[in-house]
C-alpha cells in the first residue's frame, strides 16, 4: 500500500464520529464516509480496469468531493482537484495539459467538457447527481509511483502549471502537524479550496487524527457573518486560512457577538499577516495559539513560527520561522531561500524546463527546490519574508503570476500590446493591465476587458485597474519596462 | 438620491473613481470583479446603516448582490417584511 492509502484504510476505526460536516446539514460519519469512499473506487477500479491514472475531480466542496479524492487515492490513482470557480476554458486546458484519463463531474456540468473526443460517460449509480467521464488516450506517459496528487498554480508562461506531489510529501507534513498541533478529535473548519496545499491539513491530518471537518464552500467562505456562525456553533476548534481571510472576520464578522471559547489553534499562510491586522483577530480571540506556516506549493509548510504571547511590536510582520524537522533550507548569496527534504515536489507535470530551473540537484546528489521568495533571517535565527525574486505575487493569500494575466490579455483580438504590474497602496496589493488597442476605434472598454478575463482567468487573477496607454514603455533591450509602468 | 444612484455611487467611491458609465442596472457586479469579495462586505455594511435593513447571514451572498437591480429589489423587500 502506498503511503495515503494505510491511514486512509483505517478510518473505520473512528466508527460514528462524524467526519465530514456541510454547514447545508449534511453530516457523514468516518464509516459512512469510508463505505462513500468505497464506492468511487470500486467505480473507478471497474472503469480503469485497476490500471493507475489521473482523475480529475471537477465539482463544489461537498462530502461526494472528499470520498470521490479518498476513492481515487485508494485505487492507487492520483487525483487532479480543480477549482470550482475557475472559468471553463481554464479547467478545460488543465484536464487537456493533464492528459486526465477520467473527470468526475456533476451532471449538469456537462455541456463543459462536450468539447472533447473520444470519451465515454458514465452515469454514477449511487451518486445520481454526478457522472463519470472516460477520455481514451493513448502513449501517455508514465506516472511516477510515488505521485499522489497534481496542484494546478499560476504559471508565468501564460498557462497554469502542475505541481507533482507525492504520497510522502503530503504524509511527511501531515505526520509533523500530528504531532506538534493538538489534532485528536478536533474541530477543524475547511476554508481552503481542495487545489490549494493548504486543504491538505484540513484532509489528511484532520481525517487521519478523528477530526470532524466542516467543509466551507467558496461562497461560505467569502461570507464572514456566516463563517462566524459556523464556529461558534460547531465549536470549531482549530482552523488553517490565509490572513486576508481572517481579517475579513474581524472586520466583517461581528465578533463580539459570539462564544469561541472552542477555538484553540489558529494557523495561518500564504501570504504576510500585518501585525495590526492580526492585533484586530487577537483582541476577540484571545486563548487560541497562533501559528505562522510557512511554504510554497512546492514543498508545502517547510517553516514554522509560533507567535509568542506576548508580541514586539516593533517588527511589521510575523518571520516565518525555522524548518520543520523534514525539511532543510539554505539562503544563497542572492537571498534566496532554497529547500530540500521529504516535502519537496517531484516537479511540474510535463515541463522538463521548468523542473530543471526550480529543483536543482546539488553535488551531493540532495534535490532543492529554488523558492523565489528573499528571505533574511533574525536574531533568533527565524527567516524573515522580504520580497519576491520574480513577478510572482500573493494577492489576499492567492499565488499569481503576473504573467499568466498578462499572457491573457495579451490574446485578445482587439489589442496591440498589454502590460500588468501589481502596486501598493496601504497594505493591499492591486494589480494593473495597461493596455494598447490595435485602434482607437475598436478599443474594448473596461467592461469588454473584464468579461474577457471572466472567460480566462480566476476572479482572483482580475484586474483592479485598465489603463488604456499611447506606448508600452520598454527597456533599452526591447523588455516591457515594468519599473516606468510603476511610475505612471 | 435613489436607492439605486445611492448604491452607484457607493461603489465608485470604493474604486476610486468617476461614475463614467461602466455600471449599468444589470452590470453583473461581483461576476467581473468591479465588486471584489470586500467591497462587498463594505457595500453591506454601508447598505444596512443607509437604509436601517439587516442582512441575514444567508442572505449575503450574490443573488442578492450581483446587480443594481437585484440589490434594489432585495432592500424593497426587506423594507416590506418591516412595514
Amino acid at each position: 500500500m502506498n503511503g495515503l492509502q494505510s491511514f486512509l484504510a483505517n478510518l473505520e476505526q473512528f466508527g460514528e464520529r462524524p467526519a465530514l460536516l456541510h454547514p447545508d446539514g449534511e453530516i457523514l460519519n468516518y464509516l459512512e464516509l469510508s463505505a462513500m469512499a468505497d464506492e468511487f473506487s470500486q467505480l473507478l477500479a471497474q472503469k480503469q480496469n485497476n490500471k493507475r491514472c489521473k482523475i480529475g475531480i471537477w465539482l463544489p466542496k461537498v462530502p461526494e468531493k472528499v470520498a470521490a479524492i479518498l476513492g481515487v487515492l485508494t485505487t492507487n490513482s492520483v487525483y487532479v482537484p480543480l477549482d470550482y470557480t475557475s472559468p471553463a476554458k481554464r479547467n478545460l486546458f488543465i484536464i487537456e495539459d493533464c492528459k486526465l484519463e477520467g473527470l468526475i463531474l456533476e451532471k449538469k456540468q456537462m455541456d463543459k467538457v462536450k468539447g472533447f473526443e473520444n470519451t465515454k460517460v458514465y452515469e454514477i449509480e449511487s451518486f445520481p447527481a454526478l457522472v463519470f467521464i472516460q477520455f481514451h488516450r493513448e502513449n501517455l506517459p508514465e506516472i511516477s509511483p510515488k505521485l499522489a496528487t497534481i496542484f494546478y498554480t499560476s504559471g508565468s508562461t501564460g498557462t497554469p502549471k502542475g505541481v507533482l506531489l507525492s504520497h510522502e510529501n503530503i504524509l511527511c507534513f501531515v505526520e509533523w502537524a500530528s504531532s506538534i498541533f493538538d489534532l485528536q478529535e478536533q474541530v477543524i473548519l475547511s476554508i481552503a479550496p481542495f487545489h490549494f496545499d493548504l486543504s491538505t491539513f484540513d484532509l489528511y491530518a484532520g481525517l487521519m487524527n478523528g477530526c470532524t471537518i466542516i467543509l466551507a464552500d467558496h461562497n461560505q467562505a467569502k461570507n464572514p457573518r456566516l463563517i462566524v456562525d459556523f464556529i461558534a456553533r460547531y465549536k470549531v476548534t482549530c482552523i488553517y486560512a490565509t490572513p486576508t481571510f481572517y481579517n475579513l472576520l474581524a472586520v466583517h464578522g461581528r465578533l463580539s457577538k459570539f462564544d469561541f471559547s472552542s477555538l484553540s489553534q489558529i494557523l495561518f499562510a500564504g501570504e504576510i499577516f500585518p501585525l495590526k491586522q492580526f492585533q484586530l483577530l487577537k483582541s476577540y480571540w484571545q486563548h487560541p495559539t497562533y501559528y505562522n506556516l510557512y511554504g510554497p506549493t512546492e514543498t508545502n509548510v517547510c517553516t514554522y513560527y509560533e507567535v509568542p504571547t506576548s508580541i514586539d511590536e516593533s517588527i511589521a510582520a510575523f518571520p516565518i520561522g525555522k524548518n520543520c524537522p523534514y525539511a532543510k533550507s539554505k539562503v544563497d548569496e542572492k537571498g534566496e531561500l532554497w529547500v530540500s527534504g521529504k516535502s519537496v515536489a517531484l516537479g511540474y507535470w510535463n515541463q522538463d524546463t521548468l523542473t530543471q530551473q526550480r529543483f536543482v540537484l546539488d553535488e551531493k546528489g540532495v534535490l532543492w527546490f529554488k523558492t523565489g521568495d528573499v528571505v533574511n533571517v533574525d536574531k533568533d535565527g527565524n527567516y524573515v519574508f522580504e520580497g519576491r525574486k520574480d513577478r510572482m505575487i500573493k494577492r489576499r493569500g492567492y499565488r499569481i503570476e503576473l504573467d499568466e494575466i498578462e499572457n491573457a490579455f495579451k490574446n485578445h483580438p482587439l489589442l496591440e500590446q498589454a502590460a500588468v504590474i501589481s502596486a501598493k497602496k496601504e497594505d493591499q496589493l492591486s494589480i494593473k493591465l495597461f493596455f494598447l488597442p490595435i485602434n482607437e476605434e475598436t478599443a474594448p472598454s473596461e467592461m469588454d476587458l473584464r468579461l474577457y478575463a471572466n472567460e480566462s482567468l480566476p476572479m482572483y487573477m482580475m484586474p483592479d485597474a485598465f489603463i488604456p496607454i499611447k506606448a508600452i514603455p520598454k527597456t533599452s533591450t526591447h523588455k516591457v519596462n515594468y519599473q516606468a509602468l510603476k511610475t505612471l | 438620491m435613489s436607492t439605486i444612484s445611492k448604491i452607484e455611487a457607493f461603489i465608485y467611491q470604493k474604486l476610486g473613481k468617476e461614475n463614467d458609465g461602466t455600471i449599468t442596472l444589470d452590470t453583473p457586479l461581483l461576476d467581473v470583479g468591479l465588486v471584489d469579495s470586500i467591497i462587498a462586505l463594505l457595500l453591506v455594511d454601508f447598505i444596512e446603516a443607509e437604509f436601517d435593513i439587516e442582512f441575514l447571514p444567508n442572505e449575503v451572498r450574490p443573488e442578492n448582490l450581483n446587480t443594481l437591480r437585484l440589490i434594489n429589489s432585495f432592500i424593497d423587500s426587506k423594507k416590506e417584511g418591516i412595514d
